[in-house]
């Protein structure tokens, strides 16, 4: 699958396109980037609060995209927007009930996956791990995107490796039952 | 775009990357459409218009309260619930463990997209049975359990029948949780 944002003049032209009340555009911006918003909070809220963090993403995009001025990716501002978004929720949320817990730990099997290994992972760690990993943003993104300085976020990025290989290769070495 | 390199393989990357990329529900397209359509983001004025009614849904958002059918603090859930008792009745193959936990994360996170999801966990190996011995529905490892919340008996049917334990022989036992 394919990190790559889609390129910039494609949504200039939608963005203008929808500030100018065209609909079909802001659907297209929709689709383009819903899919890593959605996998980003899948991951960071879980799938109960990830739905409402994305509709919450897209309307704070949709009343400040007048003011973006471009100088970077569209998806990164939007991934910054999505965080916020993901973080307000997470500070609301109680502590981890039965119906918040992670959903993709229901039915692990008994080896340990990377999926498991990295949904194990501090918020912060997976956060990273996911942003420069699985989307390709560089350290410098990611600290703009989540308020920290890029060597927080290359250390964060070393030990979420290390964790997770940890994980793997703890789980492989004494399978259960 | 990437500033370092890592040393995941070639399915470890492929994997981290299907993990941040998922199609989101279809209808929450639409919500975010109508959300807009609201404050007059679209048509001639264009999305420059914010109306009262948009502000205050951000406003109400980030106090914790939902307009327009979001949710947001956990409130009581008036529809009755269901429990999915998966019982295990042929073991895993070891070479499909890996797919299969995929298979049913991935279900489990459509059920939640669907706001029917409220608790799932896996259960350890170890039990004690308590009382007389069963037979019957019982029969076979209990593996998990779900719990769902559906508006009738036949939904939350519905719901159990796309559950992918059932394509591996195993058993779903649906019983409606008593609210006492």
């Amino acid at each position: 699958m394919n990190a790559e944002p889609p390129g910039r003049e494609g949504d200039q032209a939608l963005a203008a396109a929808f500030l100018a009340g065209d609909e079909r555009a802001f659907r297209a911006l929709y689709e383009r980037h819903s899919p890593a918003l959605y996998g980003l909070l899948l991951r960071c809220v879980g799938a109960s609060d990830a739905a409402d963090a994305l509709q919450e993403t897209w309307l704070r995009a949709a009343r400040g995209l007048d003011g973006f001025r471009w100088e970077g990716a569209l998806r990164t501002w939007l991934t910054g927007i999505a965080l916020n978004c993901g973080r307000e929720l997470l500070r609301r949320r109680q502590p981890l009930t039965l119906a918040e817990e992670p959903l993709h730990e229901a039915f692990p099997g008994r080896r340990i996956d990377l999926e498991r290994a990295v949904s194990s992972l501090a918020e912060g760690y997976r956060t990273v791990l996911l942003l420069h990993d699985a989307q390709g943003y560089t350290h410098a993104e990611i600290a703009g995107m989540l308020g920290i300085d890029e060597g927080t976020s290359k250390s964060q990025l070393f030990r979420a490796r290390r964790a997770v290989r940890e994980a793997l290769r703890g789980d492989d070495a004494g399978p259960r039952g | 775009m990437v500033d370092e390199q890592d040393d995941w393989d070639a399915a470890e990357r492929e994997q981290l990357r299907a993990l941040a990329h998922e199609q989101p529900p279809r209808e929450l397209q639409e919500r975010v459409v109508r959300e807009l359509r609201r404050g007059g983001a679209f048509g001639r004025r264009g999305a420059a218009v914010w109306t009262l009614a948009t502000a205050a849904s951000l406003v109400f958002f980030l106090a914790g309260w939902s307009l327009g059918g979001r949710r947001s603090a956990p409130a009581p859930d008036p529809r009755p619930l269901y429990m999915l008792l998966l019982y295990d009745v042929t073991p895993t193959p070891p070479q499909e463990e890996a797919a299969r936990v995929s298979e049913y994360g991935a279900w489990a996170r459509r059920v939640g997209a669907g706001g029917n999801l409220k608790g799932a966990e896996k259960l350890k190996d170890e039990a004690v049975v308590l009382g007389p011995a069963f037979a019957g529905p019982e029969e076979g490892t209990l593996g998990g359990f779900f719990v769902i919340a559906a508006e009738t008996r036949e939904q939350a049917l519905e719901i159990a029948r796309e559950c992918p334990h059932l394509r591996y022989g195993g058993r779903v036992v649906v019983r409606p949780i008593d609210p006492v």
